[in-house]
């Protein structure tokens, strides 16, 4: 089941009979807010799925489902901002509970967003013999959200795999390779080993012990943990191919995390992504310290 | 040929009454079988908060008779949720299987696959108390009036039993 198919199985007749009708490769996110008409995010512009307004029984049908009736158990994902399903990656908005300081659930729930994660081969082609030009160096991809980095991490993945790269990627989401039952179900090569369901320390720290890899990938690095793990890595005489949310260089400056990362000199290249839907454009220079 | 038809009468009215005991002796286990089941939902709930498809494998595999079934078909209906609710899915697999527990039980337990799965923890379990509480007040009054129904219930076949044969010698 690909990842369309999976997000239609998440939602009511109407919305998913309108969704099969368009072109699948082309949806980027599913959108319900409660109260108004769904939509869908396509070229980076919201169209109207369906004209029948979404109410709370939907939302709550698609919460149930996405955690697979176990509300309790799927709270510290949700406190993430997102709950993860079979490769798909869905945002919630709400009420949320608060117990001694710990989110617990939504009391309510007023809206949600499902990204579908896309497979698109050739995204790199255009500066890869200069990312290459010496060996793989560290590579780091930088957009605003929804700017396609989890797509051309996907891509760079599989296309640096697919030159004799042993990669070990810490998918703590189970995004990037769409994971569905410990399956990988998205082409991120040969020579890749997915590690799915831990943290980026932990996961990364095990990749580096179990897996011998040359190249260590993992998507959105943004917490200190996260932090934690790309400075661990980089000490091991890996590789790292990581992506952040940050609209460039300056971005990065601005965040005391991330100015830590540059002061390390961690990365040697930068990708930045601008644009979106089929007018992105690739951006790779050199990481100043 | 007489004697043996009134004798087929008589045993006729003494299974009437075993099988009503029978039924009732049912009910019993089943109440218990199912509170018991709702201990270790209870238990796993608060300790580990495990999803509720490990919970329904983890209580197939700790029930018995048709509470196991109940959670066999609970797991087997898992990837229908998204297009069914969670709760219409218990409500199936509970008239199915564990229509024996009488008319104030079943709605308890009905009311408990409402709040499964949905609330934050504290709620759902406080459900799954709530449900205990009902089915336990239905199996202690089902094991009071157990002995009484049971004379009555063999009591009243065995003397229409008997009334036959008298009629009919």
């Amino acid at each position: 089941m690909n990842a369309m198919e999976t997000a239609v199985t998440l939602l009511d007749k109407p919305y998913a009979d309108a969704l099969r009708k368009l072109d699948q490769n082309r949806v980027e996110e599913i959108r319900l807010r409660l109260g108004k008409e769904p939509r869908v995010l396509i070229q980076g512009k919201e169209r109207l799925l369906s004209d029948r307004v979404v109410r709370e029984e939907d939302l709550l049908r698609l919460l149930e489902a996405a955690s697979a009736a176990s509300a309790h158990s799927a709270a510290p994902a949700m406190a993430e901002g997102y709950l993860p399903y079979r490769g798909l990656r869905i945002g919630l908005c709400g009420t949320g509970i608060v117990r001694k300081g710990e989110f617990v659930g939504f009391r309510s729930c007023s809206s949600a967003a499902i990204r579908i994660p896309s497979q698109r081969y050739g995204l790199c082609e255009s500066f890869l013999p200069q990312l290459l030009q010496d060996g793989f160096r560290s590579t780091l991809i930088a957009s605003p959200p929804g700017g396609g980095k989890t797509t051309l991490l996907r891509e760079l993945i599989r296309v640096l795999s697919g030159r004799g790269f042993r990669l070990g990627v810490v998918d703590d989401r189970g995004e990037l390779g769409g994971s569905d039952g410990g399956r990988i179900q998205m082409d991120l090569g040969e020579h890749t080993d997915v590690l799915t369901g831990l943290d980026k320390y932990r996961g990364a720290l095990m990749l580096l012990r179990g897996m011998n890899p040359q190249i260590l990938a993992m998507d959105e690095v943004s917490r200190e943990e996260d932090m934690r793990a790309v400075e661990e890595c980089c000490a091991c005489g890996v590789e790292l191919l990581a992506s952040v949310h940050a609209s460039g260089q300056d971005d990065l400056q601005r965040r005391t995390l991330y100015r830590r990362m540059l002061d390390r000199q961690i990365f040697s290249w930068l990708i930045t992504i601008s644009g979106c839907g089929d007018q992105r454009r690739y951006l790779l220079t050199r990481m100043t310290g | 040929m007489r004697i043996w038809g009134l004798f087929l009468m008589f045993a006729g009215c003494a299974g009437g009454g075993i099988q009503y005991c029978a039924i009732q002796k049912k009910r019993l286990a089943l109440l218990r079988h199912t509170l018991s089941a709702l201990e270790i939902l209870e238990g796993e709930l608060g300790t580990s908060a495990l999803p509720m498809p490990e919970l329904c494998q983890l209580l197939q595999r700790h029930s018995e008779l048709a509470v196991r079934d109940f959670f066999l078909e609970l797991t087997q209906r898992m990837p229908e949720l998204g297009r069914r609710s969670f709760a219409s899915i218990w409500r199936q697999a509970a008239r199915c299987h564990l229509a024996g527990l009488g008319e104030a039980p079943m709605e308890a337990y009905l009311a408990l696959g409402e709040k499964l799965g949905r609330y934050e923890l504290e709620q759902q379990l406080s459900a799954v108390r709530q449900c205990q509480r009902a089915l336990r007040r239905s199996l202690e009054s089902a094991e009071a009036a157990y002995p009484a129904e049971r004379k009555l219930g063999m009591g009243l076949s065995l003397s229409l039993g008997a009334l036959l044969l008298i009629l009919y010698l």
